[in-house]
């Protein structure tokens, strides 16, 4: 599912390991839903978007599957 | 995510418990000089698991139980192909011990316990309704 983390992230200059930390998962985890190839559960995905001060589906395009 | 000592000492512990068992039942039947290379075997692979638990890496988090929910899901496929493996090479060691009049009761066991648990997975985890 692709998304705008990354976009979102480098905008505010923010590390993978720092928004893995405040997310609570693993910095991999960051780089595989970035990249991805992963699709992060309803609950993560409320937590990005609320990171970004977004919504989810301002974050994340369930039409625009990325193969994996 | 933060690894708690308790956690990354879990995996080794259970190798010296495992290495100390098969050390015990190596020395019963062997004598304990063939024990020692088992008890090195696994004190080294549990200084391994210790030192591999606390790098910045899935494997890592995995041994040092601090997994995330990507993680888990992945430590779940691994354990779900390796139960299928596990229930593959028994079949097939039941086979060859059928062919080879060779005691079957071991492949007997294996499979009996794989169908067991899948049964108490099925019950625990909630197959008649969500959860």
């Amino acid at each position: 599912m692709r998304n705008r983390v990354r976009e979102e992230r480098t905008q505010r200059g923010i590390s993978q390991a720092e928004i893995a930390a405040a997310l609570g998962v693993s910095r991999q985890t960051v780089i595989s839903i970035e990249s991805g190839r992963y699709s992060p559960s309803l609950p993560l995905a409320f937590r990005i978007a609320r990171f970004f001060d977004s919504t989810v589906d301002k974050m994340f395009d369930p039409e625009d599957e990325v193969d994996p | 995510m933060k690894s708690t000592r308790r956690g990354r000492l879990i995996a080794p512990a259970m190798t010296i418990i495992g290495g100390t068992g098969l050390a015990a039942a190596v020395a019963a039947a062997q004598g304990w000089e063939a024990a020692i290379p088992v008890a090195v075997i696994a004190v080294a692979g549990a200084i391994g698991y210790y030192a591999w638990g606390g790098r910045d890496s899935d494997m890592g988090a995995m041994l040092g139980q601090r997994v995330d929910e990507r993680q888990s899901l992945l430590r779940m496929r691994a354990q779900s192909l390796a139960g299928v493996a596990g229930g593959f090479a028994g079949i097939v060691g039941y086979m060859v011990a059928v062919a080879l009049k060779d005691p079957v009761w071991p492949f007997v066991l294996i499979l009996g316990v794989e169908a067991a648990a899948f049964i108490a997975g099925l019950a625990i985890y909630g197959a008649h309704g969500a959860r």
